[in-house]
């Protein structure tokens, strides 16, 4: 299960989905902007206050990590 | 052997791979990530034919143009960049690539405030991006530091947002242009203070205050948010040894864009231009590319 929490504007929640979207991984996508709750939960998986938040079955990164992205998701 | 090395994926070096596309020049353009620093705005309302556009919708626009052309894209980083006799060899994490022309058109990061409190609490409240994770500040209070032209317009964009904003500004009056400041002045949600620095920002597992020093002595605000935009430092840190920079760090440049080492260029906000804006990156970009290629057509 892969969630990404993201605002609208946020240039770099940009980059991480269409990474996924290219490499043809499903995802979950919270807007945080108005999903209070998922705004409360991304903070406490990740004790962030700034997106995107990734969680990928439990992994939490913070950012667009792109190459712990493609570790955890054996995109080569 | 390229004709042409392009390192930099924001305005300044995709208006170069556009210029250096049509001219036909045998080159690549080097890059983490593509749209540059305009990505990171809330809106833009200084490029001539946009009265108002999105950053980020801006820079997938230019980014679109440039793939069009079918220019040749490597996303990675460089690391090293030496020159060898007549060439220049480009050191990234994956590669080393060759080339008798280079553009450095690596932009700037943001630049920290340097005070107590800001590094434990970077994604704990800090931010250097209100377009990215200003949303998240929806009905807080939060103090955006720095009353630039970025500082103005993050101070506007989270006046939409949070309930209370404060501009923290080191200077007597705004620097910032006009029109952002007018928008602000009258903003019953705003509070300018001036003459302000952070001295501290504080907090438990997320922030809680700060604390500014002013004229008339300490004070705390409590709130949720640090909003900082203080400028940009260029990143130079793999030319630093080739390229002649300025004491402040930017990269000296003649008329043509060229560094002092014949056949090296730089263009945008890594350059010492008097003025870091969008238009100026874009015309850098321009130089620079029909600069390299006369270079080379006159060898």
């Amino acid at each position: 299960m892969i969630t990404v929490y993201s605002t609208p504007t946020c240039p770099w929640c940009f980059r991480t989905k269409e990474f996924l979207k290219q490499n043809n991984i499903t995802f979950k996508d919270v807007d945080v902007s108005r999903d209070r709750a998922g705004a409360m939960e991304m903070i406490e998986k990740s004790g962030q206050m700034g997106v995107p938040v990734i969680d990928i079955n439990g992994e939490i990164i913070i950012g667009f990590d792109k190459e712990r992205i493609k570790d955890l998701l054996n995109i080569k | 052997m390229y004709d042409l090395i392009i390192v930099g994926g924001g305005l300044a070096g995709i208006t170069a791979a556009i210029y250096a596309a049509r001219k036909e020049m045998n080159f690549i353009i080097i890059s983490p990530e593509f749209g540059g620093e305009i990505a990171n705005t809330p809106y833009v309302e200084n490029w001539p034919g946009e009265k108002h556009i999105g950053g980020m919708e801006l820079a997938q626009k230019y980014f679109e143009h440039m793939k069009s052309l079918n220019v040749n894209i490597v996303e990675d980083i460089v690391t090293e960049i030496k020159k060898e006799g007549e060439k220049f060899v480009v050191k990234t994490y994956e590669k080393t690539f060759e080339s008798k022309t280079v553009i450095w058109a690596t932009g700037s990061k943001y630049r920290e405030l340097k005070v107590p409190g800001e590094e434990k609490f970077k994604g704990r409240g800090v931010t250097y991006c209100s377009t990215c994770d200003g949303p998240l500040f929806k009905g807080k209070t939060v103090a955006v530091v720095g009353a630039g032209n970025n500082g103005l317009t993050s101070a506007i964009y989270m006046s939409e947002i949070a309930e209370k904003v404060y501009l923290i500004n080191k200077n007597p009056i705004i620097k910032g242009d006009a029109i952002l400041a007018e928008k602000l002045i009258n903003n019953k949600k705003v509070e300018i203070i001036h003459n302000a620095r952070i001295k501290e920002i504080r907090g438990e597992k997320l922030v809680t205050g700060i604390t500014i020093i002013t004229p008339e002595g300490e004070k705390n605000i409590n709130l949720q948010g640090v909003i900082v935009n203080v400028g940009y430092t260029p990143i130079t840190e793999p030319i630093k040894n080739l390229v002649h920079l300025d004491p402040s760090g930017y990269v000296s440049v003649d008329a043509k864009k060229m560094t002092h080492v014949p056949g090296f260029f730089a263009a945008g906000d890594v350059v010492n231009n008097p003025y870091k804006q969008l238009v100026i990156s874009a015309s850098d970009g321009c130089t620079a590319a029909l600069g390299a290629y006369d270079y080379l057509s006159s060898r």
